[in-house]
């Protein structure tokens, strides 16, 4: 066979592998765009329920509830607030908690579930969060969150000191980007949300 | 010239296929430059709200801390900036005490966020330098990562506060 064929075959084999490379990594690419976008749009959802509910601490038409913060910790919030802003003044218990319950309809075994209970009524949030941590200060501006746990009884007066409340979020997609076979190289798509709530009924603590 | 031939079919192959490579890499690098700035921008739209959250917490002049209320509004309401002894977000108990803040946060993904602060009473849509029941705030945030032509893209965020709204 002339030897100027088989040097072309080698090249065009190695530009078959080159183009199949060049094609895996657009379409990595672009899976991890996609599902960046969808992660964030789950995400965004469960912001907006927290952005709802924490700046309305001790919320009510008329009074402020006896209790504002009925406890808290690094993994949980639990709170007075007319949240359904019902006319005869009723106040609702709400409890925010990150728990340790693994979400079962994800393939990501590093999401867990959070969950919103009012009154007692709880409704799972299995959006892919990782992690969701609480953090409490006392004055406004402050580096330094009260060290955990804050628990209700004993140190009551410092859960009324409290006027700012941070909750630092991370989540991962429900599915991995396989970079190759096996477990080991599934790679989840990462985002991270922080915010520091100032709640207005928080400011004369 | 006949065995010149393939290697001429060949050495065009590989230009054509170069060029889809750098046009691919490019778009990677799009997709990558996208996916970060969107994260870093949401914590910028996150900060912002912080200092208007917080701003929201404190009352609206130094003239209606502890409850009280000018005789004059709004003539009796004070200067803007931040009284004696106020350098601290901790003593700022005033919407205005936030005017010529700056401060550089450093978000939970270790990137650092250079903050600054304008108050100005606003009247009629626009800032002015007489006393009215409306106040501006304006949060300046950059960030060394988000960049265009060069220079660090600036992003603004605008809150108004109304006396009678509080």
């Amino acid at each position: 066979m002339d030897a100027g064929l088989i040097f072309s075959y080698v090249i065009a084999g190695f530009l078959m592998i080159l183009i199949a490379t060049v094609s895996l990594n657009t379409s990595n690419s672009s899976s991890e765009l996609t599902l960046q976008e969808t992660q964030k749009r789950k995400i965004s959802d469960v912001i907006e329920v927290i952005t709802y509910d924490i700046p309305k601490i001790g919320y009510n038409s008329n009074t402020l509830p006896d209790t504002l913060l009925k406890s808290v910790s690094s993994s949980h919030i639990e709170f007075y607030s007319n949240i359904d802003n019902s006319i005869d003044g009723s106040v609702e218990l709400i409890r925010w908690e990150f728990s340790s319950d693994q979400v079962t309809d994800t393939q990501n075994p590093n999401d867990f579930i959070l969950y919103r209970i009012v009154n007692g009524i709880s409704s799972s949030i299995t959006s892919g969060i990782t992690s969701f941590t609480l953090n409490y200060y006392v004055e406004l501006g402050s580096n330094t969150p009260l060290t955990m746990p804050i628990s209700a009884i004993p140190n009551k007066s410092t859960i009324d000191d409290i006027v700012q409340i941070e909750i630092v979020m991370n989540s991962e997609s429900g599915i991995p980007l396989k970079y190759g076979s096996g477990s080991a190289s599934n790679r989840y798509l990462e985002s991270s949300w922080s915010k520091r709530f100032s709640p207005v009924n928080l400011r004369d603590n | 010239m006949i065995g010149y031939t393939e290697i001429l079919q060949t050495m065009l192959a590989m230009i054509l296929v170069s060029m889809l490579i750098i046009n691919s890499n490019r778009a990677i690098a799009i997709n990558n430059r996208v996916q970060v700035d969107t994260e870093l921008e949401d914590q910028i739209i996150a900060i912002a709200q912080d200092y208007i959250d917080e701003s929201r917490s404190v009352t609206f002049d130094a003239s209606t801390a502890n409850g009280n209320v000018p005789v004059n509004i709004p003539g009796g309401f004070s200067s803007i900036g931040p009284g004696g002894g106020e350098n601290s977000r901790s003593s700022f108990n005033d919407f205005d005490d936030y005017d010529g803040w700056t401060e550089t946060i450093t978000a939970t993904d270790n990137i650092d966020y250079d903050v600054s602060i304008s108050v100005s009473y606003y009247n009629a849509g626009t800032v002015t330098a007489s006393k009215s029941t409306l106040k501006q705030m304006t949060i300046t945030i950059t960030s060394d990562l988000l960049t265009s032509n060069g220079a660090n893209k600036i992003y603004s965020f605008n809150f108004i506060r109304s006396f009678y709204a509080d």
